[in-house]
């Protein structure tokens, strides 16, 4: 408070401080943004700018580690899994806010508890339920997109998330519509999903910058360059002689972009959906 | 990114032991192998390579697709850096989910056998029908094929090898008034001294200027043990000697350099490589299978006069680290895994061994391959002076447990490096270490 108080009436002060902290922020992504227009000497002399921009690096990413076929995998495989986790957390939250029924605190309680276990610890559990699928089931699992989409499908995270927006919608609305004739199904599609558009967008960033960024998963599960996603392409500039740090920057820079657009374009509501579901520090 | 790997591989190391795998099964013996007919088999192979090794690597099984006398078609998968490869072995095993071919260090492979995922090659290696000749096994270098044979089995097969050697920037060590590399470690520790004093008159960054930069990693320490005259196990790979007096002379050398300021740890991952290029770091310790990236590097950097030798050496004969990922048979079909040992025993023969050497760099395992390579010694100068470090190779454990081990020394070296005290720390790590051994 005292803190505070001593800010108060100096702004300088505080611009200041967010500055400094912007500029670290900022550094790692504007050093990757100035290697990958380095040549290799410069990445190696350590320089802090390139001489001349290699436009080329960018080309050569692209085209040496297939990232075509990659960026076009990520894109698919991420809004499989938003669409997916959007309808089936949508659909779990919506009971567990505004349904009484016997029970309901205790599932929500060990849904809650899931968030607690390391995605590590169930990945063999995952891979040997995928593999028995892939086999009993006349669908193709591993290799291919309901392996790297269906097992993410169900977010603790995102439940809780939309959960607690949709405890926070006044009854009155739901009054409302039960007068009108609307039941619960109507009622969420209707009424609570316009409403939750901000929750909504944040699940989705946050499930679409997992599955983006995502390695050991879909290494685990694809054995061919059809369905696998950019950060395998990344790999593929690290051997075991050495790395190309600026065609490695380029890449990365290529696998951040969609990233960080997408931030850009929800980023109001991206911060709504945060402060209003109660996980505002 | 190895702290994830290493962290996924112990994880998943857990699990597998709660999964019910039966240490104990007998492994997979081929029954009638001179019956078996290899015909249409299908051969999934899953290696490590990317870019030109990868692209070499497919050109090779491309032809041998095209030209085998059975139809077998090997199909090549890349499956992720040896971290992720153990992963999904160890996952497959479970699931049942495995290639016919893969890609494995001793440890690994070892592992894997362990638990039903691969079987004992020997079977194929001496079959009439199948294996080698007499002569034909006599051109392998015989402690390469050794390197795989473990607790009786042969649990993988060389397709290659490499040998972690000491490069150094010759024209800095004429400036310094060197001739020569250091043949000792006490030569070794002044030169490191004079280059963090005297930096390399075309490094572009004289204000850092260093000997020798030391990875925190299992091979680099073995190399350093290995020339100091001792070993991180003992002959018969039962338990491991990480207290024993040569891995303490080593970190005990390492550390006065650290302090002294003319060495340090590396904490960037190739850092060594980048730093050697740029003519700031006197000395470096890496895998002969770099040397095609470490002339580009060079070029592109300070562009200096370089070459490879063994390490500084405290025993008569030079001690060289040599490594290398084998091949293993997996545990598919009897007509499977005879197809893949076709393709493996095919890859091995010297013609085609010189077309993989050309493209990787890598060691071949026959002797005779050397005859046909008569024009790449003469173009690569610095492959030969490595290869003919061949002869004083020398092997990490081949104990199951050593890559939990690798993790542990990793660990130890950082902590006896940045000043901790060397007794407790590597009383401590032996004591992990053989715990490993007997779980």
């Amino acid at each position: 408070m005292a803190t505070r108080n001593a800010l108060r009436g100096r702004p300088h002060l505080v611009y200041v401080g967010l500055g400094v902290g912007g500029f670290v922020a900022a550094l790692p992504f504007v050093w990757m943004l100035l290697a990958s227009f380095m040549t290799r000497g410069e990445t190696l002399r350590r320089v802090f700018a390139p001489e001349s921009v290699q436009w080329a690096n960018y080309h050569q990413a692209w085209n040496e580690a297939d990232f075509g076929l990659y960026f076009e995998n990520s894109l698919l495989v991420a809004a499989l899994q938003v669409v997916g986790t959007l309808f089936f957390s949508l659909l779990a939250a919506y009971p567990l806010a505004r349904m009484e029924f016997r029970g309901r605190d205790t599932v929500f309680a060990g849904i809650l508890a899931t968030l607690m276990i390391p995605e590590t610890v169930t990945m063999v559990p995952n891979f040997l339920t995928i593999t028995w699928l892939h086999r009993a089931t006349p669908f193709a699992w591993l290799n291919s997109w309901p392996a790297l989409t269906i097992p993410f499908m169900a977010s603790a995270f995102s439940i809780f998330l939309l959960r607690q927006f949709m405890r926070g919608v006044p009854n009155d609305l739901w009054e409302a519509a039960h007068i009108d004739g609307a039941g619960h199904v109507r009622f969420l599609f209707q009424i609570m999903l316009p409403l939750c558009r901000a929750p909504l967008l944040t699940v989705g960033m946050f499930t679409f910058i997992g599955s983006w960024n995502s390695l050991a998963w879909p290494l685990l599960v694809t054995n061919t360059p059809d369905w696998r996603p950019i950060s395998v392409g990344l790999q593929q500039f690290v051997s075991e002689a050495g790395a190309e740090v600026h065609l490695q920057m380029a890449g990365a820079m290529i696998a951040t972009l969609p990233v960080l657009l997408t931030y850009f374009l929800i980023q109001k509501e991206f911060t709504e959906g945060i402060s209003m579901s109660g996980l505002k520090g | 990114m190895h702290g994830t790997t290493f962290f996924y591989a112990a994880v998943l190391l857990v699990l597998w032991g709660c999964g019910g795998q039966d240490a104990s099964a007998p492994p997979n013996q081929p029954v009638g192998l001179e019956e078996l007919d290899p015909s249409g088999q299908e051969v999934v192979f899953w290696y490590q390579h990317t870019r030109e090794r990868e692209t070499a690597l497919e050109e090779l099984i491309a032809e041998y697709n095209a030209t085998n006398a059975h139809g077998i078609v090997v199909k090549g998968e890349y499956a992720g850096s040896y971290g992720d490869i153990y992963n999904k072995m160890v996952v497959g095993i479970q699931g049942d989910a495995l290639p016919s071919l893969v890609v494995a260090y001793q440890n690994q492979a070892m592992a894997y056998y362990r638990d039903g995922g691969v079987v004992d090659i020997e079977p194929y290696m001496s079959s009439p029908k199948w294996g080698f000749s007499p002569e034909e096994r006599k051109d392998f270098v015989e402690a390469f094929i050794k390197q795989d044979f473990i607790g009786g089995a042969q649990v993988g097969f060389p397709p290659n090898r490499s040998l972690e050697v000491f490069y150094y920037n010759a024209d800095w060590l004429a400036e310094l008034g060197y001739g020569e590399p250091p043949r000792t470690w006490d030569e070794f520790a002044q030169l490191c001294r004079l280059a963090a004093e005297r930096p390399f008159s075309r490094s572009e960054n004289k204000e850092r200027s260093l000997g020798f930069l030391i990875e925190a990693d299992a091979s680099r320490l073995a190399s350093l043990v290995f020339a100091h005259g001792g070993d991180l196990a003992n002959a018969d790979g039962t338990a491991y000697t990480l207290d024993a007096p040569a891995v303490r002379q080593s970190l005990a050398m390492l550390r006065e350099l650290l302090q002294q300021g003319a060495i340090e740890l590396m904490g960037e991952e190739y850092g060594d490589q980048r730093e050697f290029a740029a003519g700031q770091v006197l000395f470096m310790l890496r895998s002969s299978s770099g040397l095609p990236f470490v002339v580009s590097a060079v070029e592109d950097g300070s562009n200096f006069s370089w070459s490879v030798t063994y390490p500084p050496k405290e025993v008569a004969e030079p001690v060289v680290n040599v490594y290398g990922a084998s091949v293993s048979l997996c545990k598919t079909t009897p007509q499977q895994q005879l197809a893949a040992w076709l393709f493996i025993k095919w890859f091995t023969e010297p013609a085609q061994q010189a077309r993989w050497v050309r493209a990787s760099n890598y060691f071949p395992v026959r002797r005779s391959t050397a005859r046909e390579l008569g024009d790449y010694f003469e173009k690569n100068p610095r492959y030969q002076a490595a290869y003919a470090l061949l002869d004083y190779g020398k092997s990490e454990p081949s104990i199951s447990s050593y890559q939990q081990v690798r993790r542990m020394i990793q660990e130890a070296m950082v902590e006896i490096v940045e000043g901790g005290n060397i007794d407790r720390a590597l009383a401590d790590l032996q004591q992990e270490a053989n715990r490993t051994v007997y779980e």
